[in-house]
């Protein structure tokens, strides 16, 4: 299994992902699911510019991440797979991609979102697809950075 | 005068705003911004609104860290000039304050990047 992180973070490509996780577990390919992204050069870039250079990033719309998201799983190379929100990843596996963990990191604060933790900031729609994907029976793994504990954000929402 | 933006994690832009108070005293027109529990698209709203006279004259913003939300919000903040400094150090900012007044604004870049770089001394 090739994929060693799936992670939900509003942020995408930031300092928790590279340095944080990459300690840990290090990809050489970074996998990037947005629709947002993925539609804009110039965020692409961005969002690119971020990724050091040792690792190979990739950006892919919800439509063609079921593909190379199942792609990646067979490759040698070590990745990890990003998504914006819980949305964004019930969508893709209800699209075919073969997804058994997510990790959720960060979700940020906006309008209409309560706070959960200091990470984690959620609304219905949110919620809404939490449960759904755990439903689907894929294990949530609600962590900012790979040292704190496992926190019991379903009994919270 | 030049206006500047301190944005960073956590409270580093506060704890920098208190050290640069204690040594150069209070400082008009620049702020400090956290990205704690903002998502970036809220940051860049925050960053958008911080002055309505750098919206005018532009913005020097400074970025503690290249890569991450801040310096991804600072990129997309619009403003009619602005300036990204990323990697701060107490240096470059104490230069910033004291050397603002006396160079426009593409000028002042030059001159903080040689004294960011002076401001590291390694012994």
């Amino acid at each position: 299994m090739s994929i060693i992180l799936v992670r939900i973070d509003d942020r995408l490509i930031h300092g928790q992902v590279t340095s944080g996780w990459c300690i840990k577990l290090k990809p050489e390919i970074v996998l990037v699911v947005s629709d947002e992204v993925s539609g804009s050069d110039w965020q692409r870039d961005l969002c690119l510019a971020s990724l050091p250079e040792c690792f190979k990033g990739i950006v892919a719309s919800i439509e063609d991440a079921p593909q190379i998201i199942n792609k990646l799983k067979k490759d040698s190379q070590p990745s990890y797979v990003l998504f914006e929100s819980p949305e964004d990843a019930y969508k893709v596996i209800k699209n075919g991609a073969h997804i058994t963990e997510i990790n959720v990191g960060g979700m940020h604060s906006a309008k209409g979102k309560r706070e959960i933790l200091y990470y984690m900031y959620v609304d219905e729609k949110d919620t809404f697809y939490l449960k759904a994907l755990r439903d689907m029976g894929v294990k949530l793994d609600f962590r900012n950075l790979p040292e704190n504990e496992n926190a019991d954000v379903m009994s919270m929402l | 005068m030049i206006e500047g933006l301190i944005i960073g994690h956590c409270n580093i832009g506060e704890a920098v705003m208190n050290v640069l108070e204690s040594i150069s005293g209070s400082s008009n027109n620049l702020y400090f911004l956290s990205n704690d529990g903002l998502s970036t698209k809220e940051l860049v709203q925050k960053i958008n609104t911080v002055s309505a006279a750098a919206q005018e004259n532009g913005l020097f913003i400074f970025v503690d860290i290249y890569g991450g939300s801040c310096w991804q919000a600072a990129k997309i903040a619009d403003f009619k000039q602005k300036h990204i400094i990323t990697g701060f150090n107490l240096p470059v900012l104490i230069s910033f304050i004291n050397k603002r007044e006396k160079f426009s604004f593409d000028e002042l870049t030059e001159v903080l990047e040689n004294d960011a770089k002076r401001g590291i001394i390694i012994e």
